[in-house]
This record gives C-alpha cells, structure tokens and sequence, in this order.
C-alpha cells in the first residue's frame, strides 16, 4: 500500500502545473462579466454558468488526456524501466497512478467549480434542475469512463501494432453481442430490467478496466507492444465471461413457458381453442411474454411480438395467427408475422411494416392480408407470395374507426366509422361502407348509415350479409339491422346500450336487461328468458346450435335460446379477461364456435379448459 | 540454499525474438556470486534485450533465467529490493530532482543508505536540487549509480555505463564499483563497449555476436590462449601443431597470426622443428580479442 | 607504485606479485612497512579488488607479507624471498622467451647479453625512482 502512495505522490508532484492551470481558469469566471456583451446577463448568473461550464469542461478534456498519459507517456518515452527496475509491483505502479489521476481530476473539479457556484448559489439551482450529488455523479462518471477509455484506446492505438484491427473488430463484435443481449428483454417489455442489466454490464465494464492496467503492466512490463497485447487479452477475455454471463441470462429470461407468468391475460378469439397467453414472467422482474396457448391440447407456442389490441389476429379457418413484432416495446412501427398453431412450423415475416395502431385482417382461409392504416391508405397482400397486390385511399379522418374484412379473397368491404370518440358534434355519426376489388382495383361507396346519437356500435352477422348498428342516447338505446353492404334498414328495435346488445346467427337482435334485485333476463325474437342473478353479465359467444354464452365477473351461464332454457350456471369461475370485441374489433363480424370448443375459464389463480355444454374443466396451468 | 553456491545470473538458452528478428539467440552464461562479469559485443550484438530479459523488464521468447536463486519473470518485484540497476538510458523523470529521486527511492527499499548516497554525490559533485533533466549524461549516470549503490544490492547490473562519459567521469564510475566491490564483495554484471576500462577488472567476460554467446570464459585464461604471431615469412606450419587460427593476414612483408590456443611449450617445439626463423609473439589487449572474435570477417 | 600493463602476457595478480617483490628487492618498500590496502591498491591500479586480494593472498602464504590481525597487510620482517625452485621456474620461462625473441632477429648471444644487462640496469634505476 506505502509503494501505492509513493508512486501516487510522485505522480502528483508532477502534475503541478496542471493545478496552477485549474487555479488559473478559476477565477475565469469572474472575469468574464467585465467583457461587453456580457455585462447584459446578471452578474451571478454568468459566473455560475460559465464556472460550472468550465468545471465540467476542463475537468472531462483532463480525464480524456491523462487516460492517454498515464501510462502511455512512460510507455512510449521509454521510462516505464525506471518503475521496473524497482521493487515495485504491477499492480503497485498501475493504482499509485490511477489514484493520482483520479485525485488530479477531484481536485481541478473543486477548485474549478466551487468558488463560482459559492459566489451564487441560489441563481446556479435556479438555472439547473439536478440535485448537486447526482450532477457530481454523472460528472464523475463520466470523467472516470473518459479516463480508462483513454487509456485503453489509447494503449491499443499507440503501440502502432496491426492488431489494433482485432480489436476494433472485437469493439464492434462486443456492441453487437450487447446488443443481441438487451433486445430481446426490450422485445419483452422490460424497461426496467433492460436497465438493470444495462447497469451491471457498464458496471462490469468499468471494474475490468479499472483492473485491466494492473494485468496489463503485470504481463507487458516496459514493452509498448506487449503491454497492448496483455490489455487486448484481459479486456477481451473479461468482456467475454461477462457476455456470456449476460447472455446466458437472456437466454434465460427469455426462455418462459405459460406457467412461469403470473398477472396473467388470456385472450380467447371467438373461433377455436388457440387463445392469446400474455403476462409478467415470475422473478424476471418486468418482462413479459406472449403464447399462443391451445386449450385442448395444452400446447403452447412462443410469439416474440404483440398482438394487436383492435384486430384479431387470427383467421375464421382458425389456422393461421398474424402478430405484431415490434424491436422494442416503446416502438411504434413493426413488422407482421403469421404463425400457423398447432404445427411445427416457425413464424414468418411477412415483410409488411404496420404501426401498432393500424388494423389488419386475414382472408378466411388465411392466404391475403388487408391492412389499414391511420391515413386510410388501404393495401392487399397475398402471404404466400409476400407481394402487395393493390392498394387504394379511403376517405378517412384522423378521428374514425376503420373495419374491414374479405367478403371473398378478392373483396373487401370496408367500415369508416365516425368519430371514434363520442365528443364530436352529434351530426357528424354515421358509418360509410366501402368496397374494394382487388382485382380491378376499384373502390365502390355502396352505403352510408348516419344518427345523431352520442355513441355508435356496428357489428356485422357471421354470414357478412346483415349489421346491426345500434345508436346509445344515455337514456335509451336504438338498435336497427341493416344490409351489411348497403346499410338499407331492415329492422328496427329497442336495444339495452352497447354493452348488452348483440346480433344473433340468425339475424335477430339479442339484448340483457338487470332489474333491481340483480336479476337478468335475455330477450331474444320476443322471448323472454330469466338467466339468474348476478352483478355483471354480458354476451360472450355464441355456440352453434342456438346456444350462447354469458359471462359475469366470476359465473358463467349458457342458454339455450331457441328452447328457452338455461343449460348450465357456473359459479366461481368465469371467462378470462376479454374486451369486448364486437364494437370495435377490426373485422367486425360475429361469430359462431362449435360447441365443442373450450373456453377459457379461470378460478382461484387457475387456468381450466372448459367444455361449455357439460360444463367438465381440465386443469391447464397455474398462474 | 548456500548464497555461495548459486550463481548471480543464471541464463540458460534464452531466446529474443521481435517478430522475425532474433534478437537473442539461445544464449547461456552463469555469473557467479561476487564476480565482476562483462558481456561484450558490437552494436546490435543483442547486449539490451539479453539485460531486460534477465531484468525480468521483457519476456524472453524461451529459456529460463534465474537471478540470485529466483526466476526474474516471475519474482521480479521481490528480486529487485537485491539488485542495483543502472540503465543504458537515463530513465528518471526530467523535472525530478536529485534529493526527491532519492526520497522516492528511499520509501520504496527497505534499505536505503543516505550517508553513502549523500557522500557519492559529494564525490561526483552533484547538488541535490538540481533537477535530473538538467545533468549531463555523465552525471546522470553517476546519479543512477549512486542510488542504485545506495540500497546496499547483492548484484548490481549495468548497461554501458561509460557511453558518453568523459575520461575523468569514468574513472571516478570505476572508482565507486571498485569500492563497493572491495567493501562489500558485490556481484557485478555490465555490459560495455569499453574495453580497456573493462579488462582490469573484469573476472569473466562473455561476448555475443549476431545474439549468440560465441564466447564465455575467465578473462585470464582468454588472454592466455590468444597471441598475436608476425612471421616474416608464410606460416606453413601452424595447423600442423594444431594451433587454431582466428585470423591470418598481410603484414608488412610477412604474415600475421591471431592463435585462439596459444601454449608455450608448443610453440616452442614449432619453432625447434618447423623452417620458419623468426616468429615475434605477442600477447594481445581485451580489445583486440575483441575484434578478432567479433569484428568484421576479412 | 606500478603499472600494469594488459597486454603483457602476465595475469594482472602476476603482475601485482611481481610489482610488489620488485619493489621490496629494489628496497622501496622495506620490512615493516605498511602495504597499500586491498581496497585503496585496487582503485589505484583501476583493477578487481579481488584480484588484488589474490595477488596478496599468494605474497602472504609465500611469506613475502604478514598480517597482523587488526593492524592490516605489512611487508614480512624478513620477506623470503621466492624459492629457488620458484625463482629458476620463473627465470627459466623469461629466458626462453627473450632467447627465442633474439634468435629469431639473429642476434649473436653476446648481443643478447648486452641487452639484458641494459634493460636490468635501467629497470632498477626506473624502479628505485618511481618508489
């Protein structure tokens, strides 16, 4: 330790000029108000500016400039065997002249900034909004990371060895592999993890360079060039373990399955039994993950991406799933991927660039994909050719709901539903309906609905032949059924808001009612059907065979509404979380599932399958 | 371990390489305890990086090197509180002065003897605050010497210690070594192109050529073998007596013979049988061995 | 006190010997006196104090110097002067040498004795001065 102090104390000796120069800029800063021009600014407010300025200022360029010097001055003047010729340890010399560096640099920095952040002190918080130890902080951190850069670089470039070219390959090797480290856990929504690891590899980079100089001094001695080498080898070598380290741990975070996430989200599309798994991973702080889950079988598949909130993503043949990949999660632009669940076949990029606001749907049997965007720029694609096949404007504000789906691989019929937001002037309601030939690339204006109610919901039967608008005033409710392409009115009827109306397979309307004692009764083609007692109860799917689902916060009920009779009640559990697509969902078709297929219920932090009609539940996964 | 017993220096097939150049090449020699041994060899012979390497300041290609008893690669930190370096160059930093280097060194040996120190400066006739930049080279050299003195060492080694010194200079260099020797029974390990200074004191010489050691042996028996011959006549005789010859040439009207392994006796019995008449033999200075060994090939 | 010549055939500690029982035959250094250290002989010739001390080692078991524990190296009071055996070695080497240099530049053996008794006399003469 005493040889450590000696040689810090020499190098210090030497560095007297430096001080006299900090001692010298000091009182820059007092002087500066006295030149004209100047003399417009408050006096204070200059002298703490311009102090801080130069404080920061001298002390960075310092740090850069005794990283270079202090060893590659002895280095390269030859003087490195006045040291090694003494009973000084490698690590001895190295730490005696880090410490003096440092201390050099602490020194400068106090005697440079504090007297003109004394002279004013309440001007200098006014004009910076940091807190003084964290502006230190970042100060010193980075004069400490100009400082072992500088003498890394500097060793490597200055021995004039062609080897540098390795390591600035290995720079370049190094920043892909942290890349490659951290994408994935931003992929995964994890801010702050990403820090986290961000953090302890800049820490772990630091503490290597803080140790490389005793390594590199231990092995290369009074050698330029082998002194290079040493530092090449230690930091490379360090750097990898830690790399790998890291990557192993990505590896890791990244490698979940659906029972490792807690807070889960399951997300069951109205057709089959592949539902949409997302949640928080346990202990991988706030990273998160994304399945295609398959009810019956308990399969699951990985998506690296997002799904889109408004389209579903998945095609009515049920056999193809399109997903939003994004590079981070703050990203606003991605790329489309389609999967088909249940093979065992890899996700393809589709190569189409959407942003995580546009609506996309899929041909029935999953071969084209429609995409629209926030401009109303409409565009057609086959998948399997990955080719665009036309494109078109729709007329479109920045405050309509844009729907659409492919009546048959080469129509589509689009919605423009305005405004999305019920603030808008009350005459300004209504949805145009649009149709575009792929082929001939023709778009048509085939119907209009308007109203003049605050609220606006718009679904489309099954079969795309019939919609059902219905027109929410607050008080009341209006539902009529239209032609799906023309928007000419066929039917008109009472309706019980947005929430508790809906179109049935057969064209007719459905609604919910609650009376005081919490009792709800559906009422559908006239008939009326008590369905029980509970808090919330909403239309959740229909089942072939004149059957639906109805979902509360935690009981199920299915009914059978032809007959008129309630088939099952299930309390206890419910249908897992799921928005209610119906009213804003990109394809705005109903849909009708076999009722064969699952649902996804969840009770007590437990995930069932369960068959609607009898009611049996498989145990799926724990969360 | 016996202190006398293990050599000083120890260097056993080391081998330098930068690169494609061969430094040194498969070199050899022991230096033992309290001797005064002087590698020798022209410019470029491979003298400095055979130093560093047994310094422990450079890696050798290969070979091992073992200085008073211990690997100066691996123990060198510990080896030089035992051992006095005075460099080729000057190494001290320029604006340091002479009292701080040695307050600096002072702190770093457990030994350090001020009053010698302090009287050898008065000897070369230094003042301690000059600032080491601001000596000549000579009285750099004598500074090094006296620090390096000054910490008591086992062995001293140093590198062309007389370059750029004046007569006088040197002899008072000289005078300090042998001081040191007679006091205190150092070894002492030098390189040199000063030969004339060399050869009084010096109790082994090795000289190397193009990185090898063509040559290690007392410095007794090396003037003893070697003889400068001027017949006036051809020396036809001289292999017949088995004498090696390192050099013939022209001289004058005769000829002139280096033998590398002159005996009397043999020499004699040439001279009682052979036709030659007149033979002057002569015994020859370090330095024209030197040039025999190592000089250019004629 | 003397010089040693390096290119003389002699070992420097040969030459040391020699120098010294010169210098006692010559009577510049008489029985009793104190002989030069090791230390101060070796920086005076610029030689290794070693070989001085060889040089002294052998003048001492040959009795020529005695040392006197705590007081230093003196010349013997009766420096013995080398034995015959010894002196005939060394003159016997010496001789062949000149004979061998004289014949081979053709001078007769009176020219060879004439040159002997010059060099003698002028040797003593040299010594007796410097001392």
């Amino acid at each position: 330790m005493s040889h450590v102090l000696a040689i810090a104390r020499r190098d210090l000796a030497e560095r007297t000029s430096v001080f006299i120069a900090a001692a010298v800029l000091a009182v820059l800063p007092f002087v500066l108000p006295a030149v004209p021009g100047v003399r417009a600014f408050s006096y204070t407010d200059v002298v703490t500016t311009v102090g801080a300025i130069v404080a920061i200022g001298f002390t960075l360029g310092l740090a850069l400039v005794l990283g270079v010097t202090m060893i590659g001055r002895d280095l390269s003047e030859k003087r490195m065997s006045f040291y090694f010729s003494k009973p000084l340890s490698a690590s001895a010399i190295w730490f005696g002249k880090l410490i003096a560096a440092i201390v050099t640099l602490v020194v400068c920095f106090v005697v440079l900034f504090f007297p003109s952040y004394l002279a004013g002190t309440t001007s200098w918080q006014r004009s910076w909004n940091l807190e003084l130890p964290v502006a230190f902080a970042i100060v010193g951190g980075a004069a400490l990371v100009l400082l072992l850069f500088g003498h890394v670089f500097g060793t490597m470039f200055r021995s004039k060895s062609p080897l540098v070219a390795l390591d600035v390959a290995l720079m370049a090797g190094a920043a892909l592999a942290i890349a490659a480290i951290i994408r994935p856990l931003l992929e995964g929504f994890a801010g702050d993890l990403t820090t986290r690891v961000a953090f302890t590899l800049f820490a772990a980079l630091m503490l290597i360079l803080l140790a490389c100089g005793a390594w590199q001094l231990a092995h290369g001695r009074a050698d330029r060039r082998q002194n290079h080498y040493a530092l090449s080898r230690f930091v490379w070598v360090s750097l990898a373990i830690v790399l790998v380290v890291a990557g192993l741990f990505t590896a890791w975070v990244v490698n979940v399955s659906p029972s490792d996430l807690k807070t889960v989200n399951v997300s069951q599309p109205e057709e089959g039994s592949w539902s949409f798994v997302f949640g928080q991973a346990k202990h991988r702080m706030d990273y998160h993950a994304l399945f295609l889950y398959d009810l019956a079988s308990g399969k699951s598949m990985r998506l690296h991406g997002i799904r889109s909130w408004f389209s579903s993503g998945l095609s009515r043949d049920g056999r193809t799933v399109a997903y939003l990949q994004l590079p981070d999660y703050r990203a606003m632009e991605g790329e489309l991927y389609t999967v088909q669940p249940g093979t065992s076949g890899e996700s393809v990029d589709t190569q189409i660039a959407v942003s995580r606001y546009s609506e996309f749907v899929l041909s029935d049997d999953g071969a084209r994909l429609a995409v629209i965007d926030g401009n109303g720029l409409l565009t057609a694609y086959e998948l399997a050719s990955k080719k665009a096949l036309a494109s078109v404007r729709v007329p479109n504000t920045a405050r309509t709901m844009r729907r659409l789906f492919f009546v048959s691989p080469e129509l589509l019929r689009i919605y423009i539903q305005s405004p999305q937001f019920p603030t808008m002037k009350v005459a300004e309601h209504g949805v145009d309906i649009y149709e575009f030939d792929v082929r001939a690339r023709s778009l048509a204006h085939t119907g209009q609905l308007r109203t003049d109610a605050k609220h606006l919901g718009l679904a489309v039967s099954a079969d795309g032949k019939r919609a059902l608008m219905v027109a929410d005033r607050d008080s009341s409710a209006t539902a009529r059924i239209v032609d799906a392409r023309t928007g000419q009115l066929i039917a008109e009827a009472p309706a019980e808001g947005l929430m508790h109306t809906t179109l049935l397979a057969d064209g007719s309307i459905a609604t919910l009612k609650k009376d005081a004692s919490m009792q709800w009764t559906l009422n559908t083609g006239g008939k009326q059907i008590p369905v029980g007692k509970s808090t919330q109860l909403f239309f959740a799917r229909e089942l072939a065979g004149g059957r639906l689902v109805l979902n509360g916060a935690s009981n199920l009920v299915v009914v059978d509404y032809v007959h008129g009779a309630v088939l099952r009640t299930d309390f206890d559990s419910a249908m897992t979380s799921f928005s209610y697509p119906q009213w804003y969902a990109a394809d705005p078709r109903r849909s009708v599932a076999d009722a064969s297929q699952p649902l996804a219920v969840h009770q007590k932090g437990v995930l069932y399958a369960m068959q609607p009609l009898s009611g049996e539940k498989k145990e799926m996964f724990r969360f | 371990m016996n202190h006398a017993e293990t050599p000083a220096i120890r260097i056993d097939g080391m081998t330098v390489r930068y690169g494609r150049r061969v430094a040194v090449d498969t070199a050899s020699l022991t230096v033992p305890r309290g001797s005064v041994y002087a590698l020798l060899g022209r410019n470029g012979a491979g003298k400095s990086s055979l130093v560093r390497c047994a310094l422990g300041q450079q890696r050798a290609t290969s070979g091992n090197t073992e200085v008073l008893g211990e690997d100066s690669w691996k123990h060198r930190t510990r080896l030089m509180e035992r051992i006095g370096v005075v460099a080729e160059d000057a190494d001290a930093p320029p604006e340091m002065r002479v009292q701080q280097l040695a307050d600096f060194c002072a702190s770093l040996y457990s030994r350090f003897d001020t009053k010698a120190f302090d009287a050898r400066l008065d000897r070369f006739g230094i003042a301690k605050q000059t600032r080491f930049g601001d000596l000549s080279k000579g009285q750099k050299k004598q500074v090094s010497l006296a620090l390096a003195l000054a910490t008591t060492p086992e062995l001293i080694v140093l590198d062309d210690p007389t370059l750029g010194l004046d007569v006088v200079a040197r002899k008072s260099l000289f005078d300090e070594v042998i001081a040191e020797l007679a006091d205190r029974g150092t070894t002492v390990f030098l390189t040199t192109h000063d030969l004339t200074g060399v050869e009084h004191i010096a109790d082994r010489v090795a000289i190397m050529n193009d990185g090898r050691i063509v040559l290690e042996e007392e410095l007794e028996t090396l003037k003893a073998r070697f003889r400068r011959i001027r017949f006036a006549a051809q020396p036809v005789a001289l292999d017949a007596a088995s004498f090696r010859t390192a050099l013939v040439r022209n001289w004058g009207a005769g000829t002139e013979a280096i033998v590398s392994n002159y005996d009397d006796l043999a020499f004699e019995r040439l001279r009682s049988n052979a036709t030659i008449q007149s033979a002057d033999v002569s015994a020859m200075s370090l330095e024209e061995i030197f040039i025999a060994v190592a000089g250019e090939k004629q | 006190m003397f010089d040693i010549n390096p290119t003389d055939a002699a070992p420097i500690w040969r030459q040391i010997e020699e120098g010294m029982r010169r210098m006692i035959t010559l009577g510049a250094l008489k029985p009793g006196d104190t002989v030069p250290s090791v230390r101060d002989l070796a920086q005076q010739l610029r030689v290794n104090p070693n070989t001085v001390a060889r040089a002294y080692q052998r003048l001492t078991e040959h009795g020529v110097f005695a040392v006197r524990r705590g007081e230093g190296t003196f010349v013997a009071d009766e420096p013995s002067q080398p034995k015959r055996s010894e002196r005939n070695e060394v003159l016997r080497d010496a001789s062949n040498r000149y004979a061998s240099a004289a014949i081979s530049v053709g001078a007769t053996i009176g020219d060879a004795v004439d040159e002997l008794n010059t060099s003698y006399d002028r040797l003593v003469r040299e010594h007796r001065r410097k001392a």
